[in-house]
């Protein structure tokens, strides 16, 4: 009988909104619309404030900003390792532009 | 004036037309969005969003769909983001609540009352909206256009853009889950809803 009773309710729910009517924005909608664009119009960089400050974006963003300097850190660790030592490029340029110092026991 | 007459004075920018346009589907796109939405400020929010979209974009409609089921579509992508970004705000208030001290402020939907529904079933209908919240998205659009918009299944169809098969099963299954939500709501809550 409760069960009965249940199921009787729940239909009773269900058909609640059979004879539903339409609902209707206020009577100052359309002036209320017109203000909205107006503002809209007005904030020149609204769009592009409002796309940088969606969550994905951002997150997009810092991800890319945490590789890009990542990158960069790796890049001029390896120069660093690299990078001849002092003497050797010192030498190098040296017989490059033949300035070896010459010496008498030589000549 | 006719709907090819209203595209064209649209897509010219004519202000009177706009002023038509949202003369003519104001009712059209509040009524849905507060079906969907189940708040009366938000879904005027949402309709006014709409009729934006639809006078910074009409220049690419080309009337492929009737004007109205374009408007449909958009109202319910806006509806359905909007419901998205209020799920999300409502994560993010519990998980903030762990390490904040205050206590965590539950915004627990209050009662939605739809206006349009008669005035002795409203305790009804407000346990029936707070039940079709929790439906899944497709199931949510189709019951919605249907029970709340008034709308056919051929033009649920067109709207959602799918075949009439597949909306009948949308339906089908959203009275399937809708049944089983108030089955377990009234066993949960048998005794404070005996007076209904």
């Amino acid at each position: 009988m409760k069960q009965f009773d249940t199921v009787q309710k729940i239909e009773a729910i269900l058909s609640s909104i059979d004879s539903i009517e339409k609902a209707d924005a206020s009577p100052l909608f359309y002036s209320r619309l017109q203000l909205k664009m107006s503002k809209e119009k007005h904030g020149r960089y609204t769009h592009v404030i409002r796309f940088f400050a969606q969550p994905v974006v951002s997150i997009a963003a810092m991800f890319i900003l945490i590789l890009l300097n990542g990158f960069a850190i790796s890049n001029l660790w390896q120069q660093q390792r690299q990078v001849p030592s002092t003497s050797t490029s010192i030498n190098n340029f040296a017989k490059e532009y033949d300035l070896a110092i010459s010496t008498a026991y030589e000549q | 004036m006719e709907e090819s007459q209203l595209i064209i004075s649209l897509q010219n920018g004519d202000e009177t037309a706009f002023a038509t346009l949202v003369k003519s589907h104001r009712q059209m796109v509040f009524n849905t969005a507060l079906g969907m939405i189940q708040n009366h400020e938000e879904a005027e929010d949402v309709a006014q969003d709409v009729f934006i979209q639809v006078y910074e974009s009409i220049s690419g409609f080309k009337g492929e769909a009737k004007l109205s089921t374009w408007m449909y579509r958009i109202t319910i992508t806006k509806c359905l983001d909007r419901i998205r970004r209020s799920n999300t705000k409502k994560r993010f208030a519990v998980v903030q609540s762990f390490f904040s001290k205050s206590s965590l402020q539950t915004n627990e939907p209050v009662n939605f009352y739809h206006p349009g529904v008669q005035l002795d079933r409203k305790e009804e209908s407000a346990i029936l909206f707070k039940a079709i919240a929790q439906l899944p998205d497709n199931q949510k659009i189709a019951f919605t256009l249907h029970k709340v918009e008034g709308l056919n299944y051929q033009h649920i169809a067109e709207v959602m853009q799918t075949s009439v098969a597949a909306v009948e099963s949308y339906m089908h299954r959203a009275k399937q889950n809708l049944r089983k939500q108030l089955t377990a709501f009234y066993e949960n809550n048998n005794y404070e809803y005996e007076t209904i």
